[in-house]
């Protein structure tokens, strides 16, 4: 066949359509094999030569220093410490999940209550990376451990931004249970779509004329390919273990999971992950402690797997803290609370571990949780405008 | 512009998707064309589910859904009660925030009174932090003033808001926009606050005019999107002539709510629930093609292909390979199929 396809009628191309599908839409293939989309951005970031994409995992649910970095819980966190730098005086100020967690992502000390289920009003990290550096949604992702308040992280009500610029956000608990499937699939279960079927299936949708309406307020802005590869992940997500990942901790397990699974197809440029479920701790500290070996175990399995990676490996940078610890004593449930404004509560250890990034290191000087954003966005070569954050010192190398 | 057209199948679609929130069935798409719009829409509106349709859109405004729903009451329940007339819809709403399931998601002073201020009477709290105060106070069980009004506790709250103008005002803003998918302005919600203050029943009259007006149909010449209820709804009942159980909206619809953008998950779930129908649709060498596109087409899109659509699928299913099943998935896994 020719390689021009200059001259060549409709009837042509849809007969030969089979040649010329892109093979990254074609489901059914292991997830480790996927053919990445080819970044259309280069391959260096603007303020950090040897990174290429960010992960940023907020190892949320109220999480002090005692029971990970400075215990033998963690050994993965240990190692992954150990390879980059440690900020053991990260202090935070809300200590209300929702509003610690979205702190992080738009690096302001934001005012939420612990139920409020409203969206942020200023930018996330995510929308000015995508507007500014500009990335499609696919290059964007935030998984979650499920709860529908997670899925306001995405993005913000700033109205410069907002949700074409948001994040494609995934709750792996919602979607990657044992329920959803029964009710989606049934006795029948989830097929293996037959190849040459979904080759016809991508030309015949393709063939539909309707012009897309204009994104307005609703909508990340995943383009028809972009929508067609995230389909056939969640297809065979659906097919894998990820739903039968269950006990103890299993939202946050399936939210790194999915997350290690995002990072193998999409290659995204900056990845979010949020646990929560060391929030146990309020009626069991034993329960909150097995929730954060498990975490560990997970970020390992997510850590190795980039290392592991030829295209991922020396040239992802990972950011892990939590958005806020836990009360210095026990309470009366022989738990852990969130509310008595001790140092063990308002200052955690954040781990920065890059190409770019120094080793082995340990920045005793107090520095923000809502440093993140602007050090993630600068990486980028953008400006986080509204963060009240200021860049991590002493990081690069 | 000539209004409703019960002879276009897209306006009978959208009619079915904004009073009863499913697509209608293959035999309510036949008869349409044989009946009047005025008599369509007061049979829609008398119907229990279109009742049923508007309480699970309230549940869900207010947030009371999966775990924190009220329990179902059947026959006694708020739809049935506003379908025979013995409830007003200012009263089916104020009984669902009077209600225990209300109380335990809006648990507390500043998040119970916070809620009802801004979901009631569309107000900035933060702006108004007089009336939030007076709100907790009553709350906390102190006689207080809101509004000019005395009362106590949780249920004086609810009382004294809804009787404000603005409660039932905003309801009428919010039913508009959420039919006809339209803003509606402060102006025209006045004067349809009013009147279902006046006339307990005026809130099936008033989704008659909207839906016969000339707004609408001007509406339906554009796409608007499906909500999730709509989509799964409406999916079930294209594909199976059946609705879905509540198990099964539950648990598709709490799915889809933990994705920024629902639209690849909504093609999974048609492609399974095709796979599971598979059966029911013909082989290869039991149909005609061009007929088959043609109808597919009208079926799940409401419209006809273009000339060029028709070709192109013509096209390809003429390869020998492709097998009915496949145009129909290409259709309802389609972004249009989101919309309509």
């Amino acid at each position: 066949m020719s390689s021009s396809r200059r001259g060549m009628s409709r009837r042509d191309v849809l007969r030969y359509g089979a040649m010329l599908a892109a093979a990254s839409a074609v489901p059914g293939q292991a997830l480790a094999g996927m053919i990445p989309r080819p970044s259309p951005f280069g391959p260096f970031l603007a303020g950090a030569p040897l990174t290429q994409r960010v992960v940023l995992v907020v190892f949320g649910g109220g999480v002090r220093s005692r029971e990970t970095i400075q215990s033998e819980n963690t050994p993965n966190l240990k190692r992954i410490a150990e390879a980059g730098v440690v900020y053991p005086q990260t202090r935070v100020e809300n200590i209300g999940h929702y509003g610690a967690a979205v702190s992080i992502f738009t690096g302001i000390s934001e005012s939420f209550g612990i139920r409020q289920n409203e969206r942020t009003p200023h930018p996330t990290l995510f929308e000015y990376i995508r507007k500014d550096a500009k990335l499609s949604a696919s290059d964007v992702w935030l998984s979650t451990s499920g709860s529908d308040q997670e899925t306001n992280y995405s993005y913000g009500n700033d109205p410069r931004f907002g949700s074409r610029y948001g994040a494609n956000l995934i709750g792996g608990e919602g979607i990657f249970n044992a329920e959803f499937r029964e009710v989606l699939a049934g006795k029948v279960g989830i097929r293996q779509p037959n190849a040459e079927q979904e080759e016809i299936l991508q030309r015949l949708r393709a063939s539909v004329r309707t012009p897309r309406p204009v994104l307005s307020e609703s909508g990340v802005g995943n383009d028809p390919e972009s929508a067609a590869r995230i389909e056939s992940y969640i297809l065979e997500e659906l097919r894998g273990g990820t739903s039968a990942i269950t006990g103890l901790g299993a939202n946050d397990a399936k939210a790194i999971r999915v997350a290690r699974n995002l990072l193998t197809i999409f290659r995204p440029k900056l990845l979010g992950v949020t646990l929560r479920n060391p929030d146990v701790a309020h009626g069991s500290f034993n329960d909150y402690v097995s929730v954060i070996r498990r975490n560990d175990a997970e970020l390992g399995l997510l850590y190795d797997s980039i290392q592991s990676d030829p295209v991922l490996s020396g040239s992802t940078a990972l950011f892990i803290l939590p958005e806020f610890g836990r009360d210095r004593d026990l309470n009366e449930r022989r738990g852990l609370d969130h509310g008595d404004n001790s140092d063990e509560l308002h200052k955690v250890a954040l781990i920065a571990n890059g190409p770019d990034f120094k080793r082995n290191k340990i920045i005793t000087r107090e520095v923000r949780s809502i440093d993140v954003t602007p050090t993630v966005a600068k990486m980028f070569g953008v400006t986080a405008g509204t963060s009240r954050g200021s860049a991590l010192p002493g990081l690069f190398a | 512009m000539a209004g409703l057209d019960l002879s276009d199948r897209r306006h009978v679609r959208a009619l079915y998707l904004d009073l009863l929130g499913r697509t209608p069935t293959a035999d309510e798409q036949e008869l349409a064309p044989s009946t009047k719009p005025e008599i369509l829409t007061r049979h829609l509106v008398r119907n229990r589910e279109f009742w049923e349709h508007w309480y699970e859109d309230e549940l869900y405004y207010f947030l009371l859904i999966d775990n924190a729903r009220p329990e179902d009451e059947g026959e006694a329940g708020i739809p049935v009660r506003l379908m025979k007339g013995e409830l007003g819809v200012l009263d089916g709403v104020r009984m669902i925030v009077s209600g225990s399931a209300f109380n335990r998601a809006n648990p507390g002073n500043d998040t119970f009174v916070s809620v009802v201020l801004e979901q009631l009477l569309d107000m900035d709290v933060q702006r108004n932090k007089v009336v939030l105060e007076a709100g907790k106070k009553m709350y906390d069980g102190s006689t207080s003033n809101l509004f000019g009004e005395k009362g106590r506790g949780q249920s004086g709250i609810v009382r004294i808001v809804t009787n404000q103008d603005g409660f039932s005002d905003l309801i009428a803003r919010r039913q508009y926009e959420r039919i006809v998918g339209l803003p509606a302005a402060r102006k025209q919600g006045e004067a349809w606050g009013a009147r279902l203050r006046e006339e307990p029943d005026a809130y099936v009259e008033l989704v008659r005019e909207w839906v016969l007006s000339d707004a609408y149909a001007e509406r339906l010449a554009s796409l608007r999107p499906k909500t999730d209820n709509q989509f799964i709804r409406g999916l079930w009942v294209d594909l199976t002539g059946k609705k879905p159980d509540k198990v099964q909206l539950q648990r598709l619809r709490g799915a889809l709510s933990v994705l920024a953008d629902a639209g690849p998950l909504r093609s999974v779930i048609a492609r399974a629930l095709l796979d599971a129908e598979s059966e029911r649709f013909p082989d290869r060498g039991d149909v005609n093609g061009e007929e088959l596109i043609k109808d597919t087409f009208l079926r799940y899109l409401g419209r006809s292909p273009s000339p060029e659509e028709l070709e192109d699928f013509a096209i390809i299913y003429a390869q020998e390979d492709t097998e009915p099943v496949t145009i129909v998935r290409s259709i309802v896994t389609h972004w249009e199929y989101q919309y309509y």
